[in-house]
């Protein structure tokens, strides 16, 4: 009593000295930090804003966004403070992990967790560069009482520079592999290159490289934030970045071999990359048990057990190619646009495993006979049984009373249990996305296994450095190489076996390797980046989303109706070219007048 | 030049010279005066007195004339009170006037007044046998019945009739009254005529003389503060909740309810409005003297579970005057609380029950199942889609021949019911001996829920509220100068809540679409939606369990007080030593059951039936528990003493407070809340006529670090009591009262915002986690959750008032109060820095924070007797208007986006501006970045044109009104005739706006936002209904620019139509009949001899009508009007008094 009644201090209270003292709390720093590595599930990336996907439901950002209704006060995916937050906690733990004596805390583990973190910082820094191009690059901790209206942003290829500083660093202090498996999750010196040569990508692609659209993106100073020339020599970083990654030798493509299957079945092999716990194909990924897989299969999923949320568009179901390799719009392909298929897939697909023939099925529309394997991983079509769905009740759960067949046909015709003309949130578009979806889950349930969230792998490593060296030695055999181990995994021929035309010839062989990225890395967030970078997001053909006639009152025929199968337009986006970059959020420009906003917004 | 006063033994009217050493003399009074020599004595005496002593008369007597004053002290115990009001009367003229009626006379000797006892000379002179007549009334003038009247001194008496007469024989000439009743104060009057008419204040009435201030209580005429009183006699209500009783009843309350659910409907409690936008804004409430201020917090609200009947006064404490005391907790006011004390007499019984109903005073209205798939379809085909429902499905639902499969129901009349019972009874004892008295009481409450419900499945899940109240107040005097007191408070709440929360059940009964499925199937099956589909509400509140609440609240407060005039006279002191506890004990019962859905029917024309979900056998079952102590401990110390003209008052205390929960969840909620202060006021009066007090508290919290832990807040105020004066006099018949007071002063704020704690610290809590491994075993990380900043110190306010008080014609009084108020250093977490310095996510505070906030309130009150019928008009206004000055937000591009300036809570939102024609009037206008528009969508105006030609995020901006009221009002009025009375009140709210564009309404998991207002809202199988509202809209055949809604579509809060904008501001202001009740007095002989003293039946209601030009729900509920209703009551009560 008296005095000192009010200086009971919360010492019982954990403090920022306090964190420093025993290994676990400082660990727990270091583990929120990694918990700030954002999972684009549900973002713009992947849900609508580039070809491949609409979403279906009304007045979400996204679909503001490819209207054209946003600007710098929408703060849409207004990742710049959250980004930053990350990084000022890097300085943090990298500030206090050395301080802390080596008893607690070997000198080992110090050199260890430093080197993540300086992964981690560059990490952060890659992902304001790719959404909204130059960054503030902040070198150490900050003030509260700073005076902010002194830090520009640093020129594009100063942020590159800092991103790879960071990485080699990193790389420096990292394993190629862990040794034991319980620190998967964790950063490799592989992690670090990976993200070097995502970054040598972007710098040498049109965008940043010679990009006239950006030729007065300055300082408030006068300081040109972007490279003025076009360098071919970034191609050359680009190539050598991914190189780089592959001669490390210690990844490779997934198969379903690897589990111990004795045949090949592309289709095993390319859905399996994304529900095993752990494959070589994987150079960085969040281990975290969490929810974002459920969210990713109950927006994926058919009504009435999903959301029927994100749909395909017709444009990325003609990406994929035939079985024999083929685009559909090549005569010889073999793709019929029109009538049922009266038979079962002879492949068998999956049947060893699942038990079910995951390929088309008797009745199936010819549009979706013998496409690629890929096709099948990837597209919930119309009259395809539903995936994440294990027992015949659970299948029959999403069949209307005349489909109650055992095979749970998902319904996207126009008075079909996912339809429009039932629901207000029908699927628009006739097509669901399967990528990630496994069949151990029961969506209807809502039970969901674990499995990790793959950031970076091989396959896209492999087409980095296919398209880099196409753009400056495209007689470089290794383009075909690496294009080709992509495409033999997915189960179909050689490019050259098909297209031979395409050998040595750049602007073709471009086109077939931006294809197979398309293709293999669809519904990863790889597509709008990569029209992104590729100054390519403003084609029409890009802009002008196709779908089926979901539309049209099938007047109770079904999986038979045929006008539901008539390409019909979805919508013309709008498009202005300052979309390329992201606004920076108005309220940053306010507290910060050094900061310019991006062009044209 | 000294005189002596002295008194002396009985019939000896002689000069004894008497020594204080001398015990003999403890009988004797002895009275020592001093005067400055030489001065020559006025002989025009100057009294005020009201019920003073004969002695303290006589002393003033004696100092205004030199005269010295002899008398037998044991005369001056037969001495009634004195009540003497002249102004430079004569000696002579003084002393008739004192000792008119007095059992006693006197007479004047040289410089020399002798007081001796009548009865030795008159007595003998007057027959002994005589009658007096008379009436009682109280002060309002009405009759009181049952008012015991007794001779003093002898056990003969009676009782005032029906009409509040009584007659009496006398005994002698000099017989004293005693006229006693319960709830009214005592009075003796000399029964010197045939005729004695009485008026008795009654014990709230009386506080109004005596007002409990800070840590005391003060003569009201001595007030320099801005303090008003609640008439306790408006708070006689059924309403049980304490906060809600108080709306409108004084000037300064502004209160908001937001939801009618039994056991949750405490308001949003502020008085004189809102001068912080962080933080709390309740104020501080004082009960018996102690801190129980959780108001607006879990339990119920500490305060608000009193019952009204316990209450003997509630005082407001406004400005800073009154509560810069109570420094570091005073800044939004105080509201003190004072439970009834027990008065010496016999126990006296009084019983209060009634019984009634209750229901909801708005229940919005929804589309039926016809227009439901009508409208529906008008909205997909507005949209480019096929209509969803068939002319075949729709001619099927009208006809109604098949409730099953093709079902129409209004589930909002499904799962309410019209009106649920009610019952309160309160019964109270007083009495007690001259050493020891008491208050003892007992009440319940009782109030059903209105769910449509009935138990089915060996439960009732319908909503049970059920409060037992207990109160002992016990005062013992141990000594003559020491006085122990105990009180002992529970208030015991008992409820049971359906399954699913109100909230949630409201949302669903909104939600639920009229035609996807019935109630429940003829063979008693309940009908159910697949997963996704909704839900079936009256399934959800009849078959998902029950929970029971027991929150059990315990108050104790003990306190010894001691005079010490054994060392300076008008010293006393107390002790207090005070311990409550709170807890509140939820046992959940989670039941899920088979639902099933009719798809057809078979051949025989039964029903096919699909199951929907499969139920469990038995109810889960889950517990949450929480509970928190507070212990309180005061030292007092407090001086009063009259010095001639000039009075002059004093105190000192020291006090320490330690509130801890319990059941915290978190460490740094787990560390005690500590305050320590010391507290200080000296009041000096000069004639009653000039005023002045300082008051001060040092406060001390545990919140700021060390060297920043205390503040010292001071305050001045000063008061003129113009009538008082002699220039006055000419007025002083029709100005009973005119006095003016103002006060300024600083008082603090310790509790900053969002429940953060310590911001001198940072503090480390859970963050992101991480997952590493095969199985992504997942790792908790920590991160600052909050960054320490140096310096932080108290949140202060400013505060400055004047007030002017008017009596006219002693039956009018006028109170008009103007305050300012400057809030500075308001703990706000910082906006302005840069995301770049990585602190987005963790709270930094500065105290940078400012606002403004002015207002007037005032009070107004009207009493009459105009020949049989007694009445009192009353009103009161309160006006706050506050302004953000400072709220270190990044610096907006465009002003008109600014908070600062702007008023707390204030609405943003686009400009509306009608409906678009026609596609021209769409191509001439600036593009709309919502959505792509069409005729009859809500067109809004560019407030950039300057920049673009473009509606976008730049074009909102403030709209002027916000959810909290800028006006309160309340007013009535009572009649009594005869047995009868009637009192009626209204209550009302204005300048207060509501966004009706569905945001307020918050899914909470179970839908999307904006459900019954943004039409056919939602994912699910089954678009949401909505409000039948809707019929009213623009169409193409029907473009009417006046149409509540634009063109229909299937809607979602982010489209263009319903943004939040003007369109959907709507005005909530109200007024409404908040109580009213028609009351008839009882009086007979048959009952006198059960020994009921009266018996009074009444007729009440609340909330019974409400006017507003919001119709869609009861606007009180603002913006969200998918919730519990706010709530009406019609009750039949007795009262009864033994």
């Amino acid at each position: 009593m008296g005095c000192n009644y009010l200086d009971k201090q919360p010492d019982n209270l954990l403090t920022a000295d306090m964190l420093w003292q025993t290994r676990a709390n400082a660990e727990s720093y270091l583990y929120q930090i990694y918990g700030s590595i954002q999972l684009p599930a549900d973002d713009y990336t992947v849900l609508g804003a580039s070809d491949e996907t609409s979403c279906s439901v009304q007045g979400v950002n996204v679909r503001k966004m490819i209207a054209g209704n946003w600007n710098p006060q929408s703060d849409y995916w207004n990742n710049w403070g959250s980004n930053y937050s990350a990084i000022r906690q890097t300085f943090v733990f990298e500030e206090n992990i050395v301080k802390m004596p080596d008893d607690i805390i070997s000198q080992e583990l110090k050199s260890q967790y430093t080197a993540e973190v300086l992964f981690l910082r560059g990490w952060f820094c890659w992902k304001l560069l790719r959404q909204y191009g130059p960054f503030v690059k902040v070198t150490g901790l900050l003030s509260l009482n700073e005076d902010y209206n002194r830090y520009p942003r640093a020129p594009f290829d100063e942020c590159v520079a800092y991103i790879n500083t960071l990485m080699d660093q990193a790389a420096a202090g990292l394993p190629a592999v862990w040794s034991s498996s319980a620190n998967y999750g964790r950063p490799t010196k592989g992690s670090c290159l990976a993200v070097k040569s995502q970054v040598a990508l972007l710098a040498a692609s049109p965008l940043w490289n010679g990009n006239s659209r950006l030729s007065d993106f300055n300082n408030q100073d006068g300081t040109a934030l972007v490279p003025q020339q076009y360098d071919a020599q970034k191609w050359k970083t680009a190539a050598d970045a991914a190189k780089a990654v592959i001669d490390l030798n210690v990844y490779k493509l997934f198969t379903n071999l690897d589990e111990g299957d004795a045949t090949f079945d592309p289709y095993l092999s390319y859905r399996d990359v994304f529900l095993t716990n752990w494959n070589n194909e994987i150079i960085f990924s969040t281990n975290k048990t969490s929810d974002w897989y459920w969210g990713l299969e109950k927006r994926c999923a058919p009504a009435p057990g999903g959301y029927d949320m994100q749909n395909a568009t017709q444009n990325v179901v003609d990406a994929f190619y035939m079985r024999n390799g083929r685009d559909i719009k090549d005569d010889l392909s073999g793709y019929i646009e029109s009538g049922f298929v009266q038979h079962d897939d002879p492949a068998q697909w999956g049947l060893s495993k699942d038990g079910i023939n995951r390929g088309y099925i008797k009745g199936n529309a010819n549009m979706y006979v013998d496409r690629e394997a890929r096709f099948y991983v990837n597209i919930q079509y119309n009259g395809k049984p539903i995936l994440a769905a294990p027992t015949t009740d659970d299948r029959n759960f999403f069949s209307s009373d005349a489909n109650r067949d055992g095979r749970g046909r998902v319904e996207f015709y126009y008075s079909g249990k996912s339809g429009v003309g039932t629901n207000n949130n029908g699927d628009i578009t006739g097509y669901g996305v399967l990528k990630n979806v496994s069949p151990a889950s029961n969506i209807r349930l809502d039970a969901v296994p674990y499995r990790p969230f793959i950031h970076i792998r091989l396959a896209e490593i492999y087409l980095n450095y296919a398209e880099a060296l196409n753009e400056i030695e495209p007689g470089n055999p290794d383009v075909l190489k690496y294009l080709n181990l992509v495409r033999e995994r997915g189960g179909i021929p050689r490019l050259e076996e098909v297209y031979p035309s395409a050998v040595g010839n750049q602007g073709e062989m471009r086109k077939w390797i931006l294809r197979e990225r398309q293709v293999e890395l669809a519904f990863e967030g790889d597509r709008y980046f990569t029209l992104i970078r590729r100054l390519a997001m403003g084609d029409a053909d890009h802009q002008t989303i196709y779908r089926m006639n979901t539309n049209a009152n099938d007047n109770n025929q079904g999986f038979s109706f045929a006008g539901y199968y008539t390409r019909t337009l979805l919508q013309n986006r709008y498009w202005d070219d300052k979309m390329y970059l992201f606004p920076i959020s108005q309220n940053e420009l306010d507290r910060n007048s050094a900061l310019v906003q991006n062009p044209g917004w | 030049m000294k005189f002596y006063l002295y008194g002396f033994p009985d019939r000896q009217p002689e000069i004894c010279k008497i020594f204080l050493s001398m015990k003999i003399f403890i009988l004797l009074f002895f009275l020592f005066i001093s005067q400055a020599s030489g001065k020559i004595f006025a002989q025009k005496i100057s009294l005020s007195e009201k019920n003073a002593s004969l002695e303290t008369v006589l002393s003033k007597i004696k100092s205004q004339s030199g005269y010295a004053v002899f008398f037998v002290y044991k005369d001056m115990q037969k001495a009634r009170p004195v009540t003497v009001s002249l102004q430079q009367a004569s000696l002579e003229t003084a002393l008739q006037h004192v000792f008119e009626g007095q059992p006693l006379t006197y007479t004047l000797e040289t410089r020399t007044i002798v007081v001796k006892s009548k009865t030795i000379t008159e007595r003998l002179e007057k027959p002994v046998q005589l009658q007096v007549t008379g009436k009682v009334v109280d002060h309002d003038g009405h009759p009181l019945v049952g008012v015991s009247v007794k001779i003093k001194e002898t056990n003969q008496g009676t009782v005032t009739d029906q009409q509040g007469d009584y007659t009496l024989v006398l005994p002698r000439a000099d017989a004293v009254l005693v006229f006693s009743y319960v709830g009214y104060e005592t009075k003796e009057l000399a029964a010197t005529g045939n005729t004695l008419q009485v008026t008795l204040e009654s014990v709230a009435q009386n506080l109004e003389d005596v007002v409990v201030v800070g840590y005391g209580v003060q003569k009201k005429i001595n007030v320099t503060g801005s303090v008003a009183s609640v008439n306790m006699a408006d708070m006689r209500t059924s309403v049980p909740n304490l906060s809600n009783a108080l709306a409108g009843k004084v000037a300064g309350i502004m209160s908001v309810q937001s939801s009618g659910e039994p056991g949750y409907d405490q308001a949003t409690f502020t008085i004189r409005g809102i001068s912080t936008f962080e933080g709390s804004v309740s104020p501080l409430i004082i009960v018996d003297g102690v801190q129980r201020d959780d108001v607006n917090s879990s339990y119920g609200g500490a305060f608000n579970n009193i019952d009204p009947e316990d209450i003997a006064s509630i005082s407001l404490l406004k400005d800073a005057s009154s509560t810069a005391m109570y420094g570091a907790k005073g800044a939004n006011g105080v509201l003190i609380i004072t439970t009834k004390r027990g008065a010496q007499g016999k126990p006296k019984i009084q019983l209060k029950t009634e019984t009634g109903r209750t229901g909801f005073t708005k229940t919005p209205k929804m589309l039926d199942g016809v227009q439901y798939m009508q409208l529906l379809n008008e909205a997909r085909v507005n949209m480019g889609l096929a209509p969803n429902y068939s002319e075949e499905r729709i001619l099927k639902t009208a006809s109604g021949l098949d409730p099953y499969l093709y079902p129409d129901v209004n589930w909002i009349d499904e799962v309410y019911k019209d009106h649920a019972a009610l019952t309160n009874a309160n019964l109270n004892i007083t009495g007690g001996s001259e050493a020891v008295r008491y208050y003892l009481s007992a009440s319940f409450y009782n109030q059903v829920g209105p769910y449509q419900v009935e138990n089915l499945a060996d439960y009732n899940p319908n909503l049970n509220f059920k409060r037992y109240d207990f109160r002992s107040n016990i005062d013992v005097n141990l000594t003559k100068t020491t006085l122990l007191q105990l009180n002992l408070g529970a208030m015991l709440v008992d409820a049971r809540y359906p399954g699913i929360s109100s909230g949630s059940l409201w949302y669903l009964s909104f939600a639920t679409t009229p035609v996807a499925f019935p109630t429940r199937y003829p063979d008693g099956r309940w009908a159910g939606p697949i997963t996704n589909g909704g839900n079936n509400p009256l399934n959800e509140v009849q078959n998902d369990g029950y929970t029971n609440e027991f929150r059990p609240t315990v108050q104790s407060v003990f306190t010894v007080n001691q005079k010490l005039d054994m060392l300076t006279e008008g010293l006393s002191a107390y002790a207090r030593f005070s311990f409550d506890s709170y807890g509140e004990f939820d046992n959940r019962r989670s039941g899920r059951n088979d639902l099933w859905l009719a798809n057809g029917r078979d051949a025989n024309g039964d029903l096919v039936y699909t199951q929907t979900r499969v139920g469990e056998q038995f109810l889960g079952y889950s517990r949450t528990s929480t509970g928190e102590r507070v212990m309180y401990v005061e030292g007092n110390v407090h001086y009063d003493h009259q010095f001639g003209d000039h009075q002059l008052g004093g105190m000192v205390l020291y006090n320490m407070r330690n509130r801890l929960l319990s059941t915290s969840d978190d460490v740094i909620g787990s560390i005690p809340y500590r305050n320590q202060s010391i507290a200080g006021r000296i009041t000096y009066g000069y004639k009653n006529t000039y005023l002045l007090e300082v008051n001060a508290g040092y406060t001390g919290s545990e919140n700021f670090e060390k060297g920043k832990k205390f503040g010292l807040f001071p305050s001045v105020s000063g008061g003129w009591v113009i009538s008082n004066e002699s220039f006055f006099k000419p007025f002083l018949p029709t100005f009973s009262l005119l006095k003016l007071r103002g006060s300024y002063g600083v008082v603090g704020n310790d509790n900053i915002g969002a429940g953060q704690r310590f911001p001198y610290l940072t503090q480390i809590g859970g963050g992101n986690s991480a997952g590493f491994g095969l199985n992504g075993t997942n790792y908790g990380g920590q991160t600052e959750q909050q960054i320490g900043v140096q310096d932080l110190t108290w949140e202060k306010s400013y505060k400055g008032g004047i007030g002017l008080e008017v009596g006219l014609f002693n039956k009018l009084n006028l109170i008009v109060d103007g305050f300012t108020e400057r809030r500075k250093n308001i703990l706000i977490a910082r906006q302005s820095i840069s995301s770049i310095a990585g602190y987005s996510g963790a709270f930094v505070f500065a105290n940078i924070g400012e606002m403004n906030n002015r207002g007037i309130d005032a009070s107004l009150e009207y009493n009459d007797q105009l020949g049989a019928v007694g009445l009192r008009l009353f009103g009161n206004v309160t006006y706050s208007r506050n302004k953000i000055v400072f709220n270190d937000e990044p610096a907006k591009k465009y002003a008109y986006q600014r908070s600062t300036g702007k008023r707390f809570a204030e609405f943003t939102g686009y400009i509306a501006d009608g409906f678009f024609v026609d596609q021209p009037d769409i191509d001439s206008r600036p593009q709309q970045k919502f959505n792509e528009v069409f005729p009859g969508d809500i067109r809004y105006l560019n407030l950039n044109p300057e920049d673009d030609d473009v509606i976008d995020a730049y074009d909102y901006t403030y709209l002027g009104k916000s959810w909290f009221p800028s006006w309160s009002y309340g007013a009535g009025f009572s009649v009594a005739f005869k047995h009868f009375d009637l009192s009626l009140f209204f209550q009302g709210i204005a300048d207060v706006g509501l966004m009706a564009n569905g945001l307020g309404i918050d899914g909470n998991g179970m839908g999307v936002n904006g459900v019954g207002i943004i039409p056919f809202s939602g994912n699910g199988q089954y678009p949401n209904n909505t409000l039948a509202a809707v019929e009213d809209r623009w169409t193409a055949d029907n473009p009417r620019q006046d149409a509540y809604y634009p063109r229909l579509t299937v809607a979602s809060t982010t489209d263009n139509n319903y943004l939040e904008s003007t369109h959907w501001l709507q005005d909530g202001s109200y007024i409404r009949l908040k109580q009213a009740s028609l009351g008839y007095t009882f009086t007979s002989d048959k009952l006198k001899k059960i020994g009921c003293e009266n018996l009074y039946l009444y007729l009440s209601g609340n909330n019974l009508l409400t006017f507003s030009k919001f119709k869609l729900w009861d606007p009180e509920l603002g913006s969200n009007g998918a919730k519990y209703p706010i709530t009406r009551m019609a009750t039949i009560g007795i009262r009864a008094q033994f």
